[in-house]
């Protein structure tokens, strides 16, 4: 069970987006940025998805700065497509917060969960 | 081709000296502080902004990570919205100066790299607005449909809020109360449009801050948050914030100046309450619009405070525009001196306050997630508004030919849906507006209209 907990806008997009995603094999939680940052942190939760407007800005923040910018990344910013291969070898190398643009929820959710899947198999 | 008509552009028409030296002031000082690592606009880059300052990463690196995550918000928000609605706006003016600051090398290249990009940004509005201006057929006045939308849909955004915190039947009861008020008012007093909008918001504020506290009432614990090791981080990140108070209070006092020369609109939803009172020529209405702006920014602003004060405290890094209350003190002060003055002393003020807040914040976890709930929903409404209010501003814009503007604009909506999204929601309805009327516009002069 990979347990996700979600923070920032449109919570609950993220929220059918993931379950639809991964089904019986995901847990997700809707928080706030805090309280998701400081679960991962303290490994109550094992990723973090955020969504703002650009992506970068208050999806992530609070996570960048409890978790450290190394662990974080942008999977989709405005104005640009999510990339599945790109999604795939952050979740590889260890990044464990993601931030979103709000435009991209269902088509990026989709791919963290799916590559996530194939990690933990 | 017709000349030039100054008459109807607002902007540009008293264009003085004293607006390009605040502009440029303002400009360069938020360059500067983005080049000392001490505020920046991007919430994004703030968490960043230690690894420079702490030489794990080169300015050139944060730079182009920086112009990533702004560069759809610059062209498509910040563009669109300055030339739709007739006022630089953050999105333009500081989103580059982060990116300026911090590539800059030297603390007096950011403050000359800034101050010149605050001239290009206002002399290319107001050129690129005076050359619109000349086109045979008209974009500049249907633009201003675009308000029509956007100020209705924002007026009743704690409806939506209510509705996705508390459930659909306090969200419709909420809605039923705020229609009879509104047209008890509109049928039983002489009030204009602007107290019925107004009071619309007010009423549905009040509705929204009603169930939150209720909540909040019933959730009350004692959460005994007592954490020795990051309160002495924060106590000396509060301390960078506050040396950097001498520049926060400037930059604060030519926002508040900026803002009262009705030349720059700090945030996005207040945009139609502005526009509105810059273009009233009554002193009383003028008043009314401002206040209802100063309602909205005071509700948007709290749903922000806590993402600012936290980033803040992690990082040591603050926002530019603190925590954004200079905003209503610049268009509510009489003249821009007074503005100017008081808007130094709220940011003053502000951090002071900082710390009191994020203990706050920390007791009472239910601020966080209701303002994640405000932003969100004052989101879809702007999305919303705009999207509606540029169909509206297309259908002015066909004289001769009807449903050509509107069937190109159903278009680029379909056509930008099914490219993903390359242009922002939020920035759809005004860039989707000025690319039809620029598409008639060709039309014509190719003979095809």
């Amino acid at each position: 069970m990979i347990r996700i907990v979600i923070a920032g806008l449109q919570k609950d997009r993220i929220k059918k987006s993931v379950i639809e995603a991964g089904g019986e094999r995901v847990e997700a939680l809707i928080t706030t940025d805090m309280d998701a940052a400081k679960r991962v942190k303290t490994g109550q939760a094992d990723y973090y998805i955020g969504a703002c407007n650009s992506g970068g800005g208050a999806a992530l923040s609070i996570a960048i700065g409890l978790l450290g910018y190394s662990k974080c990344a942008t999977v989709a910013k405005s104005g640009g497509k999510p990339d599945p291969l790109k999604i795939e070898a952050l979740v590889n190398s260890g990044t464990i917060a993601f931030g979103i643009a709000e435009e991209s929820i269902e088509t990026a959710v989709t791919f963290i969960v799916e590559s996530l899947l194939k990690k933990h198999q | 081709m017709g000349k030039i008509d100054w008459n109807s552009l607002h902007l540009i028409q008293p264009l003085t000296i004293m607006q390009f030296i605040v502009v440029m002031c303002l400009t360069a000082l938020t360059a500067l502080a983005a080049h000392l690592g001490k505020a920046v606009f991007h919430d994004g880059i703030r968490p960043i902004l230690p690894e420079v300052i702490e030489a794990r990463m080169n300015r050139r690196e944060l730079a182009s990570i920086a112009s990533g995550l702004s560069f759809g918000f610059i062209v498509s928000v910040g563009i669109s919205f300055a030339f739709s609605f007739q006022m630089l706006n953050p999105w333009l003016l500081f989103l580059p100066t982060d990116i300026l600051g911090i590539l800059a090398t030297r603390w007096w290249i950011a403050l000359v790299l800034g101050a010149a990009w605050g001239a290009i940004a206002l002399f290319g509005l107001a050129g690129v607005l005076s050359l619109a201006t000349m086109l045979p057929i008209d974009i500049i006045d249907p633009l201003s449909q675009l308000n029509v939308g956007f100020l209705v849909a924002v007026a009743v955004f704690p409806l939506v809020a209510i509705m996705n915190q508390f459930g659909w039947k306090r969200a419709l009861s909420s809605a039923v109360i705020v229609l009879v008020t509104r047209q008890s008012l509109a049928l039983y007093t002489d009030s204009g449009i602007f107290i019925q909008v107004a009071m619309t918001t007010i009423v549905s504020v009040l509705l929204l801050v009603g169930f939150v506290l209720h909540k909040a009432w019933t959730q009350r614990r004692d959460l005994d948050v007592d954490e020795q090791e990051e309160e002495l981080e924060q106590r000396i990140h509060l301390k960078r914030i506050v040396k950097g108070l001498p520049l926060f209070m400037a930059i604060g006092g030519c926002v508040a100046i900026a803002t009262n020369l009705g030349l720059f609109t700090g945030s996005d939803a207040t945009i139609p309450y502005l526009q509105n009172a810059w273009s009233a020529g009554e002193a009383t209405t003028r008043g009314g619009w401002l206040q209802s702006a100063a309602v909205i920014d005071i509700i948007r602003l709290l749903s922000f405070m806590p993402l600012i004060v936290t980033t803040a405290l992690a990082t040591g890094v603050y926002g530019v525009m603190g925590l954004m209350f200079v905003l209503p003190i610049g268009y509510l002060s009489p003249n821009p001196v007074v503005a100017g003055l008081l808007g130094a002393v709220v940011v003053c003020l502000e951090i002071a306050a900082i710390s009191k807040i994020s203990t706050c914040l920390q007791r009472y976890p239910m601020i966080r997630e209701t303002s994640d709930y405000f932003r969100s929903a004052m989101n879809t409404m702007i999305e919303i508004g705009l999207l509606i209010g540029g169909a509206l501003a297309v259908f002015q814009m066909e004289s001769s030919t009807a449903g050509l503007g509107l069937m190109l604009y159903i278009l680029l909506y379909a056509a930008n849906e099914g490219l993903g999204r390359p242009v922002m929601r939020l920035a759809f309805g005004p860039v989707a507006a000025i690319v039809v009327g620029l598409a008639l516009n060709i039309l014509y002069f190719t003979h095809l209209l």
